[in-house]
């Protein structure tokens, strides 16, 4: 125990130690056993309050100065001459302050995201009392993103059972793309369908006007952005009248500016009564639920309740279906389908925004040794005055601490502007998503605390070796100072750097490969001059019948278009994310079926797409209603399928009808990247009719898309001014949706890594020009005597390369151990991918020799006379 | 050369609450660190538990200011068995101080006393 007393005390400055030390040590001994006579329970707890508290008390006595006592005056002078100092340096103030504020500008930056996602809670009343509500069954027809979704008349009866004892409220919903038109053309809005309880339920207040209170209210509360951006957020708009899917709604209200909806990101541009107008489009939409739970109810409780209800509800809808119980999760802003995976990808992401932060904190202590040193004479002065070695390490930590106080500053500044672009930016998705996240309280706390730590953590360094100024050594050096330590910490600071740098860069390489290899890999068509045009007739009350001559029609136009090669619909555009429909396929009625991806196509698709059937022939013209149902099998369905024997000319069953096998096309990349062995059918349009179609249209070279486009919306606003045209937009854009989080990696951990770089290639610069500065008289009297200047500037180079070596071998170690992690978003590139793990030491290496070069060049112009003669 | 004590040990006082305390513990001679922890303790004293970290942060202090001193030398009458590294007596400064403060809470207490407002058990 006395050998642990006395290891603590080392903590203690010297001079503390050698007055009252070995008594101090006696006593805690002495302490320590009565303690023990008490007990061992006691005998520990002061164990660990001792363990705890002398590191403090020891720093407590470091900080407190021998010379001017602990006063707060003293304190204050040393911030004014922390201060004074910083402002005769201001240009090292700034540059350090940039630096942390880029580190730290990340971090804000990225936790903002983070909290504005993951961890701030919905802006509604009591939110902790508000529950996504689902059953637990063995199976559910229908699921949305923000979880499972039963018939209106099953949420009606759930509701009824249980309002009151178990639920204060229970709110059902659902969302679409409806067309809405007011005074000028039409234009997808995205809407909530809700009960009439909605917002009662959530306990918000409408920003204008009132909410609609019933089921069946033609009426419709418009989101805060779109009266904005549609009705110039004007009270004018209440009382107007909108058409969704070609029927009147008249405005009631307007949400919360802060409220975007509970589903997801999902910033909602209206809501409206899920049963208004009987036979709407979304007649018989079913819906997801939350509830408020009844006053003292706990969630367990509740689910267990509704579990007991659920199970005595027969299910029309799916009789087959086995009802568990009811699972209740909390109402957060991210459904838990995509928490998961999101918290992951910002975890990530959150990790580089740390590591950009370190490489930061060790540059600007790096700059800061180096200033120290330059220092060490004023310090041996101030030393020789008789101020207090503690002090000057007060004095630096005071200044440190400053200096990236000041850096956090301007790193929150920075992370404002970040976080402002990442607002205007529109993701590239069917739906608006909204990323609302300036940084609230809880950033700004961060920012300020990670920017003072980081300057505690890097700060120690530089103080540490400003105590250690040699008196005597630095007032004869003339105030070059020499120290090792000085060299060595910086020598640490670059090597940190550069490995920190490694990983950055390597984990930007493998996503921007994987990004790339996405772009250009073969996905089995050709995207490039398509362009791909979504409507949906069905919320227009438009049959079969109507909507199969809507679509002839439409085609006839765009087809006329001078600038259009070829014109096709399908039911969904390949690789964009889109949920493609599955099919169950069997050979004998009783198989297990097989589920294979599918596409439902016109005649004109495999042309407009450049699909060459590998054997066999595409859907063509003549697979019209009527005829023999067919289908065209991509190799993975046939090899499934048929595993020794050709597929073409064999029948299939899809539900109880017989498609015949009239084609192959080879595997592609059809639904995902890295999936390209999925089985997959296309059928034919013509004998599948759905109101849901994307017009592809292949122009002619030459032809501009933009104007394609434009006269894609002109033809459908001829045809009937309600339909809304969704996403016209480029096939090769669409699919580059589906790379978006590997683009987005891409994009921000490389422009970290090369922020890294940055900074370590003016570490490694500093750090050398500082020494040859420093060894220059030695260099000077070595030409003197007749050594090579290109020896010498070897030397410097070598110091350099041998850092950088270092650096990287420790870089590529830490990332190999972590880039197995990334596995899951890396489609075809190996985590161990060659190109990054041999390019990046490459890279680095090329930066830090040029670097190098540059301070090591001077070595070449030295005048051994004038080297000599400096002092 | 008092007078000067006198007018030092003015400005030292008031003395923040631990410290009066220890002083008051080597009133009658000089302790080691754990008999003063000790003293401390007593229910009979001051009451007061402190540990060692925090003592001998006082002690420096005091040490520094110059009211009280060290010494490895053991108060008359220890047996030889019992001898402590180092032991804390109050010096004539220290002494000073102790009175000075003492005054001046007797004062506070005085006028305490003419206000009616001390609990009927002391007065």
């Amino acid at each position: 125990m006395s050998r642990l007393h006395r290891l603590l005390l080392r903590l203690y400055p010297r001079e503390f130690r050698e007055r009252l030390g070995s008594a101090m040590v006696e006593t805690l001994d002495e302490e320590q056993a009565a303690a023990r006579r008490r007990g061992t329970g006691a005998a520990l707890v002061l164990l660990l309050r001792t363990l705890v508290r002398t590191p403090f008390l020891a720093l407590g006595e470091h900080l407190r100065s021998r010379t001017g006592g602990s006063g707060r005056g003293a304190w204050a002078t040393d911030f004014r001459h922390a201060l004074r100092g910083l402002a005769r340096a201001p240009g090292f103030a700034m540059v350090t302050a940039l630096t942390v504020g880029l580190g730290v500008g990340a971090t804000v930056a990225l936790y903002s995201v983070v909290d504005a996602m993951l961890l701030r809670p919905l802006p509604v009343l009591q939110p902790d009392r508000l529950y996504r509500v689902q059953e637990d069954r063995n199976r559910h027809l229908s699921v949305g993103m923000e979880g499972p979704r039963v018939q209106l008349e099953r949420y009606e009866g759930l509701r009824d059972a249980l309002t009151g004892p178990v639920f204060s409220g229970l709110a059902g919903q659902n969302n679409r793309t409806l067309p809405m038109r007011g005074e000028g053309p039409a234009f997808p809005a995205t809407a909530i369908l809700s009960t009439g309880n909605y917002f009662q339920v959530l306990g918000l207040r409408p920003a204008a006007g009132r909410f609609f209170t019933t089921d069946d209210e033609p009426a419709v509360v418009l989101g805060f952005r779109l009266w904005q951006s549609r009705f110039g957020g004007s009270t004018d708009a209440i009382g107007r009248t909108v058409h969704l899917g070609g029927q009147p709604f008249t405005v009631v209200g307007v949400a919360p500016r802060e409220f975007s909806s509970t589903i997801g990101f999902l910033y909602a541009d209206l809501w409206v009564p899920i049963g208004a107008h009987e036979g709407a489009a979304w007649a018989g939409a079913r819906v997801s639920m939350f509830g408020r739970l009844a006053e003292g109810i706990e969630a367990s409780v509740a689910a267990e309740r509704m579990g007991a209800v659920a199970r005595g509800l027969p299910d029309d809808d799916d009789p087959q279906a086995e009802i568990l119980g009811a699972r209740l999760d909390p109402l957060t802003p991210a459904p838990p389908s995509i928490a998961g995976p999101l918290s992951a990808f910002l975890a990530m992401l959150f990790a580089t925004a740390v590591l950009v932060l370190m490489i930061a904190g060790a540059n600007v202590a790096g700059m800061l040794v180096a200033r120290a040193t330059r220092r060490s004479r004023e310090f041996a002065v101030r030393l020789a005055l008789g101020i207090g070695r503690a002090r000057l390490i007060r004095q630096s930590l005071i200044e440190t601490v400053g200096l990236f106080a000041l850096g956090g500053v301007t790193g929150i500044g920075i992370a404002f502007v970040a976080t402002g672009a990442l607002a205007r930016l529109r993701l590239p998705t069917a739906e608006p998503l909204a990323i609302e996240a300036t940084p609230g309280p809880g950033a700004l706390a961060l920012g300020l605390g990670v920017a003072v730590l980081a300057g505690l953590l890097f700060g120690w360094m530089p103080a540490l070796h400003v105590s250690r100024s040699e008196l005597d050594l630095a007032l004869r050096e003339g105030g070059r100072g020499s120290s090792r330590g000085g060299s060595r910490a910086r020598n640490v600071f670059v090597t940190v750097q550069l490995a920190l740098s490694a990983v950055l860069l390597v984990a930007a390489t493998l996503f921007v490969r994987t990004a790339h290899r996405g772009m250009t890999a073969d996905p089995g068509f050709t995207a490039d001059g398509v362009i791909v045009a979504k409507t949906d007739l069905s919320p227009h009350g438009y049959g079969e019948e109507e909507g199969r001559i809507f679509y002839d029609r439409l085609l006839d136009r765009v087809r006329a278009h001078p600038g259009v090669e070829s014109a096709a619909l399908a039911e969904l555009a390949l690789l964009t994310g889109e949920s493609s429909a599955f099919g169950g396929w069997r050979l004998q009625p009783d198989d297990p079926a097989l589920q294979a991806g599918q596409n439902v196509v016109d005649g004109r698709y495999f042309e407009t797409l450049r699909i060459e059937p590998l054997a066999g022939r595409a859907i063509g013209e003549g697979d019209v209603e009527g005829a023999p149902p067919v289908v065209v099998v991509n190799e993975s369905f046939a090899r499934r399928v048929w595993p020794n024997d050709n597929a073409l000319g064999k029948t299939v069953l899809r539900g109880e009808v017989e498609h015949e096998v009239v084609g192959i096309v080879a595997d592609g990349h059809y639904v995902e990247f890295g999936r390209e062995t999925a089985p997959f059918t296309f059928l034919s349009a013509a004998q599948r009719y759905s109101s849901r179609r994307t017009l592809h249209l292949r122009y002619r070279p030459g032809a501009d898309p933009a104007e394609v486009i434009a006269s894609v919306r002109r033809e459908v606003q001829t045809l009937d001014p309600d339909v809304a045209v969704e996403q016209a937009i480029p096939l090769t854009d669409a699919i580059g949706s589906l790379l978006f989080p590997q683009r987005f990696a891409a994009t921000l951990i490389g422009v970290f890594g090369l922020l890294g770089l940055f900074l370590a290639a003016t570490g490694i610069y500093g750090l050398l020009a500082n020494h040859v500065v420093q060894r220059t008289r030695e260099f000077g009297i070595r030409i003197a005597l007749g050594a090579e200047a290109t020896g010498l500037l070897g030397m410097v180079l070598r110091r350099g390369a041998f850092l950088t070596l270092i650096g990287t071998a420790i870089g590529l170690g830490i990332a190999a151990a972590l880039t197995r992690l990334l596995g899951g978003l890396l489609h075809g590139i190996s985590p161990f991918d060659a190109v990054a793990f041999l390019g990046v030491p490459v890279l680095l290496s090329l930066v830090a020799l040029l670097a190098s070069t540059l301070p090591a060049r001077r070595v070449l112009r030295l005048d051994p006379v004038d080297a000599i003669r400096r002092e | 050369m008092s007078g000067s004590i006198t007018a030092r040990a003015e400005e030292l006082v008031p003395l923040r609450p631990p410290i009066f305390e220890i002083l008051l513990t080597l009133g009658d001679g000089a302790l080691h660190g754990y008999a003063i922890i000790q003293a401390l303790r007593d229910p009979e004293g001051p009451g007061l538990r402190i540990e060692t970290g925090p003592l001998y942060r006082h002690l420096k202090r005091l040490l520094e200011d110059g009211l009280i001193s060290q010494s490895d030398e053991p108060p008359p009458g220890t047996p030889d068995d019992d001898r402590r590294k180092a032991y804390y007596s109050l010096t004539p400064l220290g002494r000073a101080v102790v009175r000075t403060e003492a005054a001046r809470l007797s004062a506070l207490v005085r006028q305490t006393e003419r206000l009616g407002l001390l609990p009927e058990a002391l007065g």
